[in-house]
């Protein structure tokens, strides 16, 4: 509390303190090869104040916060600026991760060895020619404390496995990779065999896939794809400072129609998935924040700034990737609340389409609308039937009229994880989803 | 404090190198035209690799005080790897003439400085159209000195500045946004003029229409073509990937594998490029590589690790932080100009396209992409028609490199991640979804 109240002392309006302590495990096997074991831990500070309505911060490896204190305001001071940010209640507590069994518990060398073996599983795949696996555990400790007298700690834990297989045959070659993400423990490694061995079958599966036709089409889209959907297309469009820099679409929008009655897409920070943080980087508490509720734009995702702003409630969205970074109105779990219908049912309804499954990334212009997807692998659909296994399937489109074509949502939830890239920021998240159908649909092939 | 490091680490390892980095960073953020937000830091760290009985050990720290942990844990780790026969050295000690790739103007750049820079931009941009606006921007400048010490004997110390600034400007144009993306890096501090460039690209992208689906040309403008190439050939020519058969090129060496009319090279010693360095994150010294010359293959890109492995020389590619291995990354990428002097004039019916929606998503083993176009413009008769919207391209990243029609005499220096200087280059008609027909 003595550096808040040197920084109070000093002219700062408000002020917090921070810090990050983190220890973390990588290892990569590749071919049977062990690339990388290392381990190592980091340490970081910084102190952030908001000075006559400017904010400034300053960081540090090394825990002198009389000095950060100093910087801070000195860097607010290079601006003038009329930032405010209301009061919040005082909010202090300890949480903690859960998990079934600490990763600190298994030894290297038992992770090491239980990554051998996975390798191993490549013996039976004659076109894989090769495979990467790579492992990492690590816990965090974030301590908060600011000046209207909230104190907060977090001690995370995680553990992430990715499985990359590459398959060739003698004329093409196809990639397919998946990556296990938890708030969790060393639990996340009973399902590893099972995802190695699902990406070389579907490395070798693409070999023989043809490319996909581009063009207007009705489709389906997979959970994990139509997850991605509504995190790119929907979830950026609704972040603050998108809105108040008029680079959203949705901009002036709250109240409006703007997708069909089905849809309805939250975004929850209170569920313990990977994008789950219990509070955000202004120690603002987690919580759920509905966007869309049945096809009517409904809210926006909020920093303490944004929220004073727009005179609501900041909904716990501030986040930054690292204590060095700006906070700014960031995604954390995005879900697409269920329908009522079936993946048969959607099948039934298309003559001639797509099936897009898993993402291979995608990208979206906020201000445009406009966005572009690419799915793991597809099928062509003839007459209510999945037929030909195809690949380079593509999404393009506007996310207004996409969101008026939705035309059938489905009820088999599943999730994907993922880090999102903003300002040069990477943070996790994570997406929940049905399938979702869509209507005349801009699909890019070949 | 590097002393210390090194003979606690020469104490518990004969074969050893240490990557120790300093930092100083500035950080300004900027919103509707405003500097919103400034931060500045310093770090401090290493990373420590130690070969120990034919085994690797490696772990890192930036908490200095506890150096001693580290080295140990990189003893630890070292026992427990397997053996690595392709281990043979640490970069080996080479003499080497510096490069100067610090800036006293940068050094001392600060945000008092950057708003100087930043009313003299919104001038330029202003002076354009009054109603452009800066809608958001992230200016970072990083001051760094690393030091690479090793038991071969390389003892190497360096300062550099850069500078990066990706911003995004847009404009009301009959009731919508129209906006784009640009970010311009460098050694050197900015100059205000790019704000008149980038409001004159805004400008000419205004009153977008649809265009019909079918087969055009593509025209790549320099930013495309370093996008395409810093995901495909990036890949495919880092011997890592060549090694592990991940790489188009895995068996192409001496052969031609694009167009004869392109040599691309691969240079750390460009004057004044971003990239541009005396020596690499393990110490070997920089170097201009030829990669590509009139289409054959003529090299990849290494690590002192991935050169031994195969037999070859080292050439200088390694980058790292302090937390991670070394990694294989280009340093300034240099294609050579063509001879075409009006590349527009070539174009009959085409797509000119200056930025691509979604190019992490490319296939970059196969070269296969399927992505949106975020700036582009309609060509007809060696005219610019109409800058376009909602189009979306598809094709082979390799395939194009083999049937490049014209390659343009001008190039244009800039900044994608890394260095680059690209001519702007023609292809034959590829897959274009437009408007419905």
């Amino acid at each position: 509390m003595t550096f808040l109240k040197l920084a109070l002392a000093n002219g700062a309006s408000y002020a917090e303190l921070m810090s990050t302590e983190a220890c973390r495990n990588n290892l990569e096997v590749n071919d049977k090869e062990v690339k990388e074991i290392s381990s190592g831990d980091l340490k970081t500070f910084s102190a952030r104040v908001l000075y006559k309505g400017a904010w400034g911060l300053a960081y540090s490896c090394t825990e002198n916060y009389a000095e950060l204190v100093a910087h801070a305001i000195r860097n607010a001071k290079s601006m003038s600026q009329n930032i405010k940010i209301d009061a919040l209640p005082v909010f202090s507590k300890k949480f903690k991760t859960a998990y079934k069994i600490n990763p600190a518990d298994i030894s290297l060398e038992e992770k090491k060895e239980s990554l051998l073996k996975l390798n191993n599983l490549s013996k039976g795949f004659k076109k894989i020619a090769s495979l990467k696996l790579i492992y990492s555990d690590g816990s965090t400790i974030r301590k908060f404390e600011n000046t209207e007298g909230s104190s907060l700690e977090w001690s995370d834990v995680y553990t992430a496995f990715m499985a990359w297989a590459f398959a060739k045959d003698s004329n093409s070659r196809e990639d397919f990779l998946k990556i296990k993400r938890i708030r969790g423990g060393y639990e996340l490694m009973k399902d590893a065999a099972s995802a190695t061995e699902e990406v070389m079958e579907k490395a070798e599966k693409l070999l023989k896939a043809e490319y996909a036709k581009g063009g207007h089409f009705p489709i389906i889209v997979d959970q994990k794809l139509a997850g991605v959907f509504a995190h790119e297309a929907v979830g950026h469009a609704c972040e603050a400072d998108l809105v108040l820099s008029d680079s959203s679409i949705l901009h002036g929008k709250i109240g409006q129609k703007i997708g069909k009655d089905n849809i309805t897409i939250i975004d929850d920070g209170t569920t313990k998935n990977w994008g789950w943080t219990p509070f955000d980087s202004e120690g603002v508490k987690a919580q759920k924040t509905v966007l869309v509720r049945k096809g009517i734009l409904e809210g926006f995702l909020h920093t303490r700034e944004s929220a004073t702003i727009f005179k609501t409630e900041p909904t716990g969205n501030g986040r930054a990737e690292t204590l060095a970074n700006k906070v700014i109105p960031r995604m954390t779990n995005t879900v697409i609340e269920e329908g009522d219908s079936t993946f048969e049912e959607m099948l039934a309804e298309i003559k001639k389409g797509y099936y897009l499954k898993g993402s291979a990334g995608g990208q979206v212009d906020p201000t445009s609308g406009e966005f572009l997807f690419n799915a793991q692998e597809g099928y062509l659909i003839e007459n209510g039937e999945l037929k030909k296994y195809a690949k380079g399937v593509s999404l393009t489109g506007n996310i207004l009229q996409t969101l008026h074509n939705i035309f059938l949502v489905a009820k088999d939830t599943d999730y994907g994880t993922g880090y999102c890239g903003k300002a040069g920021q990477l943070v996790p998240v994570s997406e929940a989803s049905p399938h979702i159908m869509i209507k005349d649909a801009k699909v890019g092939g070949k | 404090m590097i002393d210390t490091i090194k003979n606690y680490t020469k104490s518990k390892a004969q074969s050893y190198e240490i990557f120790y980095s300093e930092n100083d960073a500035l950080n300004i953020e900027l919103n509707n035209d405003e500097t919103n937000f400034v931060s500045q830091g310093k770090t401090a760290g290493f990373g420590v690799r130690v070969f120990k009985d034919g085994k690797m050990g490696f772990s890192y720290t930036n908490n200095l005080s506890k150096y001693r942990e580290a080295i140990d844990r990189a003893v630890k780790i070292a026992k427990l790897n397997k053996k690595d026969p392709d281990f043979k050295n640490f970069a080996l000690k080479k003499n080497f003439t510096k490069t100067n790739n610090s800036d006293k103007e940068l050094e001392s750049f600060d945000a008092e400085k950057f708003s100087f820079f930043k009313k003299e931009f919104l001038g330029q941009l202003k002076s354009v159209n009054p109603k452009i606006r800066l809608s958001l921007a992230t200016y970072i400048k990083n001051v760094s000195n690393s030091c690479i010490i090793n038991s071969e004997g390389v003892d190497a110390a360096e300062k550099i500045t850069a500078n990066i600034y990706e911003y995004s400007i847009g404009i009301k144009d009959e009731g919508q946004i129209q906006s784009i993306s640009l970010e311009e890096g460098s050694k050197k501090v900015l100059h205000p003029e790019i704000g008149k460039e980038a409001g004159e690209r805004l400008q000419q992208f205004l009153n977008r229409k649809k265009m019909g689906s079918g087969k055009f040309q593509l025209l790549l403008h320099p930013e495309a073509l370093s996008d395409l190439l810093s995901e495909a050939f990036s890949f495919s020519i880092n011997a890592e990937n060549v090694q592990q058969k991940k790489s188009v090129y895995t068996d192409s060496l001496n052969k031609q594998v694009m167009n004869k009319a392109i040599t691309i090279i691969d240079d750390a010693r460009k004057k004044n490029f971003f990239s541009t360095r005396s020596f690499d994150h393990e110490g070997t010294p920089s170097q201009t590589n030829k990669i590509i010359e009139n289409g054959v293959l003529k090299n990849f890109i290494h690590s002192v690790y991935t050169a031994n492995k195969q037999g070859a020389k080292t050439t200088g590619n390694a980058y790292r932080a302090i937390n991670s291995l070394p990694m294989i990354m280009t340093n300034n990428i240099l294609m050579e100009p063509g001879k075409t002097k009006d590349i527009l004039g070539e174009v009959e019916d085409g797509l000119f396209v200056k930025s691509l929606l979604g190019v992490h998503t490319m296939g970059r083993g196969t070269g296969e992409f399927s992505l949106g176009v975020l700036e582009g413009h309609k060509v007809e008769k060696g005219e610019i028609k109409y800058p376009v919207k909602d189009v979306m391209i598809s094709g082979n990243v390799f395939s194009l490199l083999s049937e490049v029609i014209a390659i343009s005499k001008k190039c244009e220096e800039g900044y994608y991640g890394g260095g680059f200087s690209l001519p702007t280059t023609l292809y034959p008609k590829i897959n274009i979804v437009g408007q419905k027909s």
